[in-house]
């Protein structure tokens, strides 16, 4: 036999740990192999003195079980449905503060100025070289402002007077 | 009385005593390890579901002892120095046999994973998998740790000229 197998198998027995099956086994094998069952009597003489040097308990008398703390488990128990009965509350509790906070504190919204528009004074004064006055298109080319459009149905073509 | 309530009486009154041995090593007193006792099961009952759910419910609750246990440790600020010596002096058995004495030594050099798996295994008779479960780690992990403390042990006891003849021969 693999020696490691055969030691992890003396090592269990002596545990305690081996199945009876196995353990037959290992006897019959042992009883052919006395250098191994003298191993095997190593292990089991020392799990036997450990067993002595560590009795269940020296303070074992003085030991009394306690009756079932029957009154205590209860009151943890009570206590317990009362938090998971809370929870849920103090969850909307904390979302409804979060959103007056948010509300409160937020910061107004970045809307841009409105554009104004200024005419050049050159524009104005309708001088030659004013680039607007040389851009601006004759009356008739001009197109016409959307706010002169009307487009009364999407059937209809879009006519032009009038506000939309 | 409730369903989970009744059967987590059933489980005390099977399992308190052993529970209580295993948590007076942990606690300066009697009272104290009661104390201790009744915590275990105030927390076990938090988790009603978990106790249906265990494989093995005297796991379970060795497991919930000795975290209730490390937390009572940690409030009194006390380390476990040499847990396994200090309730273990008995004058008669060491003079029956001096190999005692040498083996408390040995028992106090092991490292503390390898003292609590065994101590859990010879004391509190936890199988392999009991093991595992109380101290979350893998059966293979309990199995090779209590190999080696009991190897560790043994190689102690016995003489260094002994040991070397007796080492198997590969």
């Amino acid at each position: 036999m693999n020696p490691k197998t055969l030691d992890a198998l003396l090592l269990d027995r002596a545990a305690g740990a081996l199945p009876a099956d196995v353990a037959q086994l290992l006897d019959a094998y042992l009883g052919e192999h006395p250098a191994d069952a003298i191993r095997g009597l190593r292990y089991s003489t020392t799990v036997d003195l450990i067993r002595a040097a560590l009795p269940p308990a020296a303070k074992s008398a003085d030991l009394r079980v306690p009756l079932f703390p029957a009154k205590r488990i209860e009151a943890a128990r009570s206590r317990r449905r009362w938090l998971a009965t809370l929870r849920p509350l103090a969850v909307a509790a904390l979302i409804a503060i979060a959103f007056v906070l948010g509300q409160k504190l937020a910061a107004p919204p970045n809307r841009p100025e409105p554009i104004t528009l200024v005419m050049a004074e050159a524009a104005a004064s309708g001088g030659i070289w004013a680039y607007p006055a040389a851009s601006v298109p004759p009356p008739s080319a001009r197109p016409l402002a959307a706010s002169s459009v009307r487009w009364s149905s999407p059937l209809r073509w879009p006519q032009p007077g009038g506000s939309s | 009385m409730s369903q989970p309530a009744a059967h987590l009486e059933a489980l005390y009154h099977e399992h308190a005593p052993e529970l209580l041995r295993y948590l007076a090593r942990n606690a300066p007193t009697s009272a104290d390890a009661e104390d201790l006792l009744h915590d275990t099961f105030i927390e076990a009952a938090r988790f009603d579901e978990r106790i249906e759910e265990a494989a093995s419910p005297r796991a379970w609750l060795f497991g919930v002892a000795r975290n209730v246990a490390a937390a009572f440790r940690r409030r009194l600020q006390i380390r476990r120095a040499a847990p396994l010596l200090g309730d273990v002096a008995d004058a008669r058995s060491s003079a029956a046999d001096p190999r005692l004495e040498q083996l408390r030594a040995a028992l106090e050099k092991l490292a503390s994973p390898f003292r609590e798996t065994l101590e859990l295994r010879i004391r509190d008779d936890l199988s392999y998998a009991e093991i595992a479960d109380v101290l979350g780690i893998p059966v293979g992990t309990v199995r090779s740790r209590l190999h080696a403390a009991i190897k560790t042990l043994s190689d102690e006891l016995v003489p260094q000229s002994e040991s070397q003849s007796s080492e198997p021969s590969p």
